[in-house]
């Protein structure tokens, strides 16, 4: 058979990228069970679109790829992304294996060639960074001007009563500077990485979702692996599901190294963040996602 | 054979003044709507989402067919121009050496625009963008991606008239 | 197999096909010589997503704004400001040249439009004054790729795009390095008119300088509305862009030089011009997947951790494989071809990625004014009718001072750096 070819989404570094945990355990985990796989760097084989197409072909056959690769072919994974949903990877990985979503995404993706093999975490949760002043409650939210990715954050900026403004990654940090943008929604590790810690001053740790990206395999592939090929994979996936999440447990720190980097952390008390829970709820209407599909996530999580 | 030549000339021509007007016209929504992005920042306060996708795919379009015109016109940068100045049988010979080229790049863009892997036609790239949308706009993707295989077809009728025309101007100076 | 790829490329560009076509068929040929050609099924999605990308929309925008310029009629009254300011030096008109293309780069983003405006007029009026043609036509050559490295710069968008870097801050970048090049280049001037005791102007053969600076004031405001509209953060690279066409065609009326056909006749220009860099865009789309199908920039890493180059020694080997490539290849295909390969070994190294380019866009403008394939010495020896040899031996002082100022550069990375990153456009030192 094919060497099996994973495309990265990131840097080579176990310490810093969940991602990468991920992808290199699974490789790991197949060269020491006689399925031959390696590792491509990240942008080798081109971007999420290319990767997508890719996969969907069989010419690659595991990729690491953000959620909107899989939501593009079937909406049902964009419960991912849904704000103040999830209190924890916990919950995600109950709803997902125990609620039985992978297998009903799995249902929506696999006619169109692509498999969603796992969801794994790159770090904790979402929270706001600005440039300007402490967030503690909702209402300091009125004077920001927040960088959103697209119209459903813009939708959630303004159910929050503040502004959103798209602005693409290149530009960010000059928006930030400038004033364009005076925040972004982002896991705690970004601004460290992308050195944005000069001009972003102060963080919430609103915890608004899980960051995560997801994992994608030709179904191709997968349907062409012989029982024991499929096994060796499966059981590929859940060690690496395993090196994931106990990188996550191991992230705590992440806080404290934003203090050292000079930006000041908010946390939210109880009565902030069930403000920002209800006005969130407002806008899951609006989103990708019809009532039924939010209905099936709401059953899935409490499983 | 003049008649025929004649008749890929002309569409060849006119494709290009085709071509050529669509990406002036592409290029003038690109200002139009960057334009209209600044004005809306700072007099409405509100920066319209549709804008930046808008002009990025009217870019797609402009520069697509913008290309199909340069190959036409000869304004692509060449390291021995003064070979396509060339006339005759040697002319004629260096030619149709450019033509060859042009269709090993060419053949599979426009196969596989059609057509996935296996001669599977729901798996080519058109039919692939069709089910997927752009994210702002909210149209199939295939109204932007179908700017890839009309470029190139609209090259290749350009090569095939440029040969043509070299034949026939061979064959005119021999009677 | 594989050895049929370069030779089936070397007869298709003897043949005098276009350098984009000859990269896009070797490409395929060398996907079936690598039994990779199951990866072909995927080009055009490939293609599409090179092309579709945010940062490279400013360029056929700026693209129009400078063609618009140049039918504007604007040249004159640029040179006119250069002659009131210095003028009445020694060697006058040589200073003239290397300011007025100082003030056109900032409305301007290629440099060989530049060097076309400036053969046009310059050349004739120093020939006029007793200089030799072939040092007329080798300053405005030398001088034209200022164009380029002071903002606005086709080429630093086209980088932005293929290394994701913002382009804010390359253009922020580039004003410093672009000055310091004008700076060289007039030093160089003073010392061949002092040496050749070239002419200056006569007392009142200047224009009156208020009165020349009230009329080329829209001609100035232009490069003040771009550069200052994305340094205060009011607009993106392509906003800005938008605005520079409206201001053209604004400046355009205030001048007169103005018609309905002229803007037909940039539209098409932006077009043609766009296309030809998104062919080149299109082919290697193709080349550089099949690199990294077959590790191609893993094998360099390799091939740089093995000869233990460090940082400052990988700089000056890259540098020589850029001036070279400048030699004979035009800049977007140069650019599309090594800096996927090239670049990423530098970042990773710690070199910062705006700086870097700022040195490779320079480097590469320096290929514009070095024989076989000098794009400006081209359009300046058909301008101005002087053997294209004989202006590519006049310039090679010009490439010598260029070549020490790009050395300056790669060596204090803080001339290029500096700027930006006191607007907080690139991260700490
Ligand atoms: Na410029
Ligand atoms: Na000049």
């Amino acid at each position: 058979a094919d060497t099996v070819k994973v495309a990265l989404d990131s840097p080579p570094d176990l310490e810093q990228s969940g991602s990468y945990v991920w992808a290199n355990t699974f490789v790991k985990y197949l060269n020491e069970h006689g399925m031959e796989a390696e590792e491509y760097q990240r942008g080798a084989l081109g971007g999420d679109d290319e990767l997508l197409d890719q996969v969907s072909q069989g010419l690659v056959e595991v990729a690491m790829a953000p959620v909107k690769s899989a939501g593009g072919l079937d909406s049902l994974i964009f419960g991912l992304y849904l704000p103040y949903f999830f209190t924890d990877m916990a919950q995600v990985d109950t709803a997902l294996y125990d609620g039985g979503m992978l297998a009903k995404i799995n249902e929506g993706t696999t006619p169109k060639g692509v498999r969603v093999l796992a969801v794994d975490s790159v770090g904790v949760g979402t929270g706001i960074f600005n440039t300007k002043h402490p967030v503690n409650t909702m209402a300091d939210l009125g004077d920001l001007r927040m960088r959103a990715l697209d119209e459903t954050q813009i939708d959630l900026f303004e159910s929050w009563g503040s502004t959103g403004t798209v602005v693409s990654w290149a530009e960010v940090p000059n928006a930030l500077q400038t004033g364009v943008a005076d925040g972004y929604l982002n896991p705690p590790f970004v601004p460290l990485m992308f050195g944005h810690t000069d001009f972003i001053k102060h963080f919430t740790d609103a915890n608004i979702s899980q960051s995560v990206r997801i994992v994608i395999a030709s179904e191709d592939w997968y349907e062409g692996l012989t029982d024991e090929e499929r096994k060796t994979v499966d059981d590929a996936v859940k060690a690496a599901d395993k090196a994931n999440r106990d990188w996550l447990s191991g992230r705590s720190g992440i806080l404290g190294k934003l203090r050292e980097a000079g930006v000041e952390v908010v946390e939210l008390s109880d009565e902030a963040r069930d403000e920002f829970i209800k006005a969130s709820e407002a806008v899951y209407k609006k989103g990708q996602l019809t009532a039924e599909q939010i209905d099936a996530w709401v059953k899935a999580k409490t499983k | 054979m003049r008649s025929a030549t004649e008749i890929v000339d002309r569409i060849s021509s006119t494709l290009n003044g085709v071509a050529l007007t669509g990406a002036a016209l592409a290029i003038i929504v690109m200002v139009a709507s960057a334009g209209f992005q600044v004005i809306a920042r700072y007099i409405f306060d509100a920066p319209p989402i549709w804008t930046e996708e808008t002009a990025r795919y009217a870019m797609v379009w402009a520069g697509l067919l913008g290309a199909s015109a340069a190959f036409r016109m000869k304004q692509d940068p060449t390291l021995f121009p003064d070979m396509v100045k060339r006339e005759g049988g040697r002319g004629l010979a260096l030619a149709l050496v450019r033509a060859a080229g042009v269709f090993i790049f060419v053949a599979p863009i426009l196969y596989y625009s059609f057509f996935g892997r296996g001669m599977n036609i729901a798996k080519g790239f058109l039919a692939r963008t069709l089910g997927r949308e752009a994210e702002m706009l909210g149209v199939p993707m295939v109204f932007f991606t179908a700017a890839i295989p009309i470029a190139f077809a609209f090259i290749v009728i350009h090569v095939i008239a440029d040969v043509l025309t070299r034949l026939s101007r061979i064959s005119a100076a021999g009677e | 197999m594989i050895w049929v790829a370069p030779v089936v490329a070397v007869v298709m560009l003897l043949s005098g096909l276009a350098l984009a076509y000859v990269i896009g068929a070797a490409s395929v040929l060398a996907f079936f010589a690598t039994e990779n050609s199951r990866y072909l099924a995927i080009l055009p999605q490939q293609i599409f997503s090179k092309i579709d990308v945010f940062a490279l929309m400013a360029m056929p925008l700026f693209i129009l704004a400078g063609e618009i310029m140049n039918r504007a009629g604007v040249t004159r009254a640029l040179i006119d400001l250069s002659m009131a300011l210095v003028g009445r030096l020694r060697g006058g008109l040589g200073h003239v040249n290397i300011l007025t293309s100082v003030f056109f780069a900032g409305i301007s983003g290629s440099a060989v439009a530049d060097a076309a405006a400036l053969s046009n007029t310059l050349v004739p009026a120093m020939e006029e004054r007793g200089y030799t043609k072939t040092y007329a036509g080798a300053i405005t050559a030398a001088s034209a790729i200022i164009g380029p490295i002071v903002p606005p710069s086709i080429i630093l968008i086209f980088y932005g795009a293929l290394m994701e870097t913002s382009v804010s801050a390359l253009f922020i970048a580039g004003i410093v390095p672009g000055l310091v090049l004008a700076a060289a280049l007039f030093a160089l001037n003073a010392w061949f008119a002092w040496k050749q005791d070239h002419p200056r102007a006569a007392k009142g053969e200047t224009p009156a300088l208020l009165r020349t600076f009230l009329v080329s004031l829209p001609a100035i405001c232009l490069p003040l509305i771009i550069v200052g509209g994305i340094v205060l953060g009011w607009m993106t690279p392509t906003e800005a862009a938008a605005v520079a066409v409206v201001a053209a065609l604004a400046a355009g009326q205030f001048y007169t030089g103005l018609t309905v056909e002229g803007i037909i006749e940039s539209l098409k220009r932006t077009a043609t011009l766009t296309g030809s860099i998104f062919m080149i865009l299109t082919a290697v789309a193709a080349l550089g997947h099949l690199a990294a199908l077959e590790r191609v920039p893993e094998a360099i890493s390799a091939m740089v951790a093995d000869l233990g180059l460090g940082p400052l020694e990988y700089m000056i080997a890259m540098n020589a494989v850029f001036i070279l490539a400048g030699m004979v290849l035009d800049i977007p295909v140069a650019l599309a071809l090594l800096v996927p390969l090239m670049a990423p070994v530098a970042l990773a190294q710690g070199v910062d990625p705006v700086h870097l380019g700022i040195v490779i866009c320079f480097n590469l403008c320096i290929g514009l004014v070095s024989p076989p394939l000098g794009g400006c010495l081209l359009v300046v020896s058909a301008v101005s009718k002087v053997n294209y040899w004989a202006l590519a031996r006049a310039v090679l002082p010009f490439v010598v001072v260029e070549i020490g100022v790009l050395a300056l550069l790669v060596a204090v990375p803080e001339i290029s750096l500096a700027l930006p990153r006191a607007m907080g456009l690139v991260g700490g030192g």
